[in-house]
């Protein structure tokens, strides 16, 4: 729904919107009125002045963020101005997750008022105010319009609205919805913990599988490393002048068999490095 | 000969054979047209739907609703891809196997009309072409009664059925009831009569009786 289809709904006997929003909030243009319905920009410093009755709607945005947006206290400073058919319209910049509606009953209560429609806005054309509600100072219950419902003919008429039923209705679903959907809200709050817990997890198995792979790459590293090593160990192991120096320590250490075998080493070395000087590159 | 009509057995045996027999549409819509006519008979009953609900949706605050007697599901995958949380009941075993293999967003739930229950209330409560095929006045009552209770304050209930007065049978497998049996018992549940509007289709006698509950 979008801000104007929410406004329309509720223009009936209605002569002049009012506009107390804040300094840079511009309502305005997301109002579409027409030309039978005067609009009329207030800041809130000129409350005492205002006659606030039947055929007045005050539009204002709610919220978190002070002083862009109106506070609870402010709103019902507004209210206590209301007489009797008056009416607001409340843009609500709380995600709707977070709506304080406990700090909002009071103050209609305490003003007469009956909220008349809530709704979701649609984000496309008014981004940043997730909802809105109509509010109006009543004498007595008025019908109640059903969830999103878009159709003016749904309102019931008077002779079709049975206060005391209605009242006895609300008062019964109430108590009753409200007592079946503790075990809903219990279940959510099971399954919000479940969710946060399973999210903890993954982020451990995140965090070690970084770890594994950068473990890994040090393994990878060293086993190079190793490689290398190993290489340089194979060729200094090969190399004539550490074969001559082993031949040397052998004869050394065991001068019987050592001394016999030097000789015959030292032939072989020299041999090798001989053959080796003339060996063609291999192609 | 005049048939009798069929018991309360049979009738399910008779809806689980024609949902094996028949395709998604024919199964459920008008065994009487093709494919095709049955293709622009659910387009324009759906479109006759959706004005009925509104034209109001929200996917983050949606509206929740109730398809008693969802067959295979046409309607409520068409609502449902509106942005409104749809639970489907039927009691056909196949047809909701076939809901539940097309899948696409409702909860498909296998129940009666009469025995459907919920932690909590339905902004719409709609039945499309289900209320005259149950039969025995008994079951029809408690039907009608048990889908209302199922309807919150302000919330809409929207049955089909015929916009005469009384009541006649349709072969074996058929009762129509018209508003003199609609109309006191709604209120009686706490419900104000709308309207009816008829399908317009062909010579279709059927139309939609929209409710909304005032108390």
């Amino acid at each position: 729904m979008r801000l104007h289809e929410l406004l329309h709904r509720h223009l009936d006997g209605v002569h002049t919107v009012v506009d107390m929003s804040h300094e840079g909030v511009e309502l305005q243009r997301y109002l579409n009125l027409s030309e039978e319905v005067a609009y009329d920009y207030q800041p809130v410093e000129n409350l005492e002045k205002l006659n606030l009755g039947s055929g007045v709607v005050v539009v204002t945005l709610l919220g978190p963020n002070q002083p862009v947006h109106a506070d609870v206290t402010e709103l019902a400073r507004v209210l206590q101005r209301f007489e009797p058919g008056a009416r607001a319209l409340l843009a609500l910049a709380w995600p709707t997750r977070e709506l304080p509606y406990h700090r909002l009953l009071s103050p209609f209560v305490d003003a007469g008022c009956q909220v008349l429609d809530v709704a979701p806005l649609d984000p496309t054309s008014l981004q940043g105010i997730p909802s809105a509600l109509v509010i109006e100072r009543v004498r007595s219950l008025q019908p109640l319009r059903g969830y999103l419902v878009s159709d003016g003919s749904q309102i019931p008429t008077e002779q079709q609205f049975d206060e005391l039923r209605t009242m006895l209705r609300i008062v019964d679903e109430f108590a009753l919805s409200d007592f079946a959907a503790r075990h809903v809200r219990n279940r959510l709050l099971d399954l919000e913990h479940a969710e946060s817990a399973r999210a903890e997890l993954a982020r451990q198995v995140a965090e070690m599988a970084q770890r594994a792979e950068k473990l890994s790459k040090q393994v990878t590293s060293r086993e190079q490393q190793l490689y290398d090593c190993e290489r340089q160990l194979e060729a200094l192991e090969s190399s004539i002048s550490f074969q001559a120096g082993n031949a040397l320590v052998r004869a050394a250490c065991h001068p019987g068999r050592g001394i016999l075998e030097f000789p015959r080493t030292m032939y072989g070395l020299w041999r090798r490095r001989y053959q080796s000087q003339f060996e063609r590159p291999s192609t | 000969m005049e048939l009798g009509l069929l018991s309360a057995d049979e009738a399910a045996a008779y809806w689980e054979n024609r949902h094996q027999a028949e395709d998604d549409l024919r199964s459920g819509g008008h065994i009487g047209f093709d494919h095709v006519t049955n293709e622009i008979f659910y387009a324009s009953r759906l479109g006759k739907l959706l004005e009925i609900i509104g034209d109001q949706t929200s996917l983050t605050e949606p509206l929740f609703v109730l398809d008693a007697g969802c067959g295979k599901g046409w309607f409520s995958r068409a609502v449902h891809r509106c942005g409104h949380r749809v639970d489907a009941i039927d009691t056909s075993e196949s047809a909701l196997t076939y809901c539940q293999e097309m899948g696409d967003g409702p909860r498909y739930l296998r129940s009666a009309l009469s025995t459907w229950s919920s932690p909590w209330l339905y902004d719409v409560v709609f039945s499309i072409d289900v209320l005259f095929h149950i039969l025995d006045d008994t079951e029809w009552e408690s039907s009608v009664c048990n889908l209302a209770s199922l309807v919150r304050l302000g919330g809409r209930l929207i049955f089909t059925d015929w916009g005469e007065v009384g009541q006649r049978a349709y072969g074996n497998y058929q009762v129509l009831r018209g508003c003199a049996h609609y109309l006191p018992l709604m209120k009686r549940c706490g419900f104000r009569f709308d309207d009816w509007q008829s399908y317009n289709f062909r010579m279709n006698p059927i139309g939609f009786y929209i409710f909304t509950r005032t108390n």
